[in-house]
């Protein structure tokens, strides 16, 4: 379990072949990337997990930045054979990945 | 205590024990003449004999002191740690007189001089010290790098030399110097000449560490190194001006002939100053070379000025983000038909991320578009071309934008709008209706593949289409200062502009965006309206083929 010190929080727990990462707060400019940091640490530290899964129920704003770390870990999911999930989206985000086009990209590779 | 000590001591000269003693003990009667002298006095004054004159033999400041220790008058007995004290030959001594029971003083001359020198060298150094926080100070708080120059310059000048040159690095093949006259104001100029000329210049301007000023002969000096009327060199110090990781510079330091030489001292300490014009000068350079980029980028990124084109009113308006390390996420450009009749592309979209890397990508994805022009009618295929061209491995920095192709047909504007990943264009018909124009596309720059549908409306006279980003619709504020502008806010505000033309609607846009943030800080926020005119079309093109259209 990892907490970061900042106006993004992110609570890792795992099982055998499952990461979850719980996010609260906002996926935004300043902080995404401490997203992209803790998804990526979790594909390095277990190569050969089977489900990452994001838990966006705490989810703040997020913005362009936020989106493009989100195609990042998807990215990077595909690469190592992971499946990515976005579960218990708000509407707001839904609505973000339905108008920029990505929502099938993330729900083909998932849900 | 000295007669004490003279009592008691083992001496074949009672009355004068000092014959041996390495302190120079001088005696001389209150008539103002030498007594006896003991041999370390003798070497030190040679003139000093029994039967001399005290003012013949000694130095006058002594001779004073004498005569100031006779006079009659009231006088603490055992008297003083007077301070009398002044130099003999190289030396400094300090004068303690004992007078004794016959009147005669005794005069012991203490050597001083290393004493008198630490206090010497402690002045200096306070002095130094003082020296050096001043030119950190007066020129850390400039980021202007002339006048860093100069300053540094005009310090060196009063403080290390007879006149300083302040020189940067070679512009193209000039030299930038600056010269000053110690007590005269900086000059500044471009010399055309060659650094290797001068001794150790080429090399300190390389960073290379400073050549020994006695290395350097004055006389080889070429004349441009010299400052008018400053006569003949006698001594050149160069020094380099250590800048951050490349060298900012060298300062070159003049002495007048017949003045004192360079110590080695100095030449260190030339070095400690030249350390901080260096560090200064290098901040300034590096501020100047960052702004010059910002600004050629931000020139880049400035969208252009709009107007009517081809029979359609268009009307563009970007507030770039308050806060200046944010800016540079969204564009507009508009790319005039090349011949009449054909449609011409509006573009207006937002970069993800912002600053420097997100103005790169904006510059990528205008001049990408630009070349795609020729393609212009095929949307899809733009889109699939232009997210080819920015996809790459490191990043998944995307972009959304809406591509509009514009052509005046009779005088309805037909515009065939596909939205690549971007808030839908609005439609403001004639009667106050506000639609939403039905495209969907996928951003580009991140997915291997994009799809996009293209959807064409019809703009009668007096209606617009209004292309935004969501700057606007995402602008914080309100009453609460926490609600977002939001689309329902945009639609409602734009049912109010029916009729008018595209100026008035961008410009009503973005004052009802400003007023609902307030005070507060923003994103870049963009508006583009394209509007089919009121105004009969006097379209050359269409008046000469009336039926161009159909054919």
């Amino acid at each position: 379990m990892t907490t970061l010190p900042s106006a993004l929080r992110l609570t890792t727990t795992g099982t055998a072949d499952t990461v979850r990462i719980q996010i609260t707060g906002d996926l935004d400019h300043d902080h995404a990337d401490l997203l992209l940091d803790e998804a990526t640490a979790q594909l390095t530290a277990r190569p050969g997990i089977r489900e990452l899964r994001l838990h966006c129920a705490e989810i703040g704003a997020v913005d362009s930045m936020g989106l493009s770390v989100l195609l990042m870990i998807g990215r990077r999911t595909a690469a190592a054979g992971t499946r990515l999930y976005l579960d218990d989206r708000p509407a707001r985000l839904t609505r973000l990945l339905d108008l920029t086009g990505t929502l099938d990209h993330f729900t083909a590779s998932g849900m | 205590m000295v007669s004490t000590r003279a009592q008691t001591a083992a001496d074949p000269e009672p009355d004068f024990p000092w014959g041996g003693a390495p302190c120079p003990v001088l005696v001389a009667d209150p008539a103002g003449r030498v007594v006896r002298c003991n041999d370390a006095a003798q070497a030190l004054l040679p003139g000093a004999r029994p039967g001399s004159r005290l003012a013949d033999a000694v130095p006058a400041w002594l001779a004073a002191a004498h005569q100031a220790v006779c006079l009659p008058g009231p006088r603490t007995a055992g008297e003083p740690d007077a301070p009398w004290s002044g130099m003999i030959e190289a030396r400094r001594l300090r004068a303690h007189p004992s007078v004794r029971q016959d009147g005669a003083v005794a005069w012991w001359l203490v050597d001083d001089t290393d004493h008198h020198l630490a206090r010497e060298a402690l002045r200096t150094e306070r002095e130094r010290t003082a020296f050096l926080a001043r030119t950190s100070s007066t020129l850390l708080s400039s980021l202007n790098l002339e006048r860093c120059m100069d300053v540094t310059a005009q310090l060196a000048a009063e403080s290390l030399a007879d006149a300083a040159l302040a020189i940067a690095p070679a512009r193209g093949r000039r030299l930038p110097v600056v010269t000053c006259l110690r007590g005269a104001a900086p000059t500044s100029a471009l010399e055309a000449v060659d650094a290797d000329e001068v001794p150790g210049l080429g090399e300190a301007l390389r960073g290379f560490p400073p050549v020994p000023s006695r290395w350097i002969d004055p006389a080889a000096a070429p004349a441009w190194l010299i400052p008018e009327d400053f006569g003949p060199v006698g001594a050149i110090v160069v020094t380099p001006l250590p800048g951050h990781g490349v060298p900012a510079g060298a300062l070159v330091l003049l002495r007048k002939e017949g003045g004192a030489a360079f110590t080695e001292e100095e030449e260190v300490f030339a070095r400690l100053f030249a350390a901080r014009a260096g560090a200064a000068m290098s901040a300034a350079r590096l501020y100047a070379e960052q702004r010059a980029i910002t600004e050629v980028l931000m020139r880049e990124l400035l969208p252009p000025v709009l107007h009517q084109i081809t029979g359609v009113d268009l009307a563009g308006s970007y507030r770039p983000s308050s806060d200046h390390e944010r800016i540079g996420g969204d564009f507009y450009d508009v790319h005039p038909a090349t011949a009449a009749g054909e449609p011409s592309l509006v573009t207006l979209g937002d970069v993800c991320g912002k600053g420097l890397e997100a103005a790169v990508l904006t510059g990528k994805i205008r001049n990408t578009l630009h070349a795609l022009l020729p393609l212009a009618d095929d949307h899809q295929r733009i889109l699939t071309l232009l997210n080819t061209a920015l996809l790459n491995a490191h990043t998944t920095r995307f972009a959304t934008l809406v591509l509009a192709s514009v052509a005046r047909h009779g005088d309805a504007v037909r515009v065939r709008l596909t939205s690549a990943g971007h808030p839908s264009p609005l439609i403001v018909r004639a009667d106050g209706t506000v639609e939403e124009a039905d495209t969907r596309g996928t951003l580009v720059g991140a997915l291997p593949d994009v799809r996009a549908r293209t959807t064409t409306v019809t703009l009668a006279p007096g209606e617009s289409c209004v292309l935004y980003t969501d700057g606007i619709t995402e602008a914080q504020g309100g009453p609460l200062g926490d609600a977002f502008y939001g689309e329902e806010r945009l639609k409602r505000a734009l049912a109010g502009c029916a009729g008018m033309p595209a100026e008035g609607i961008v410009e009503h846009v973005q004052m009802l965006a400003s007023q609902w943030l307030g005070s507060r800080g923003h994103d870049d926020m963009a508006v583009v309206a394209i509007s089919a005119p009121r105004s009969p079309h006097r379209d050359a093109g269409h008046d000469r083929t009336p039926g161009g259209c159909a054919a």
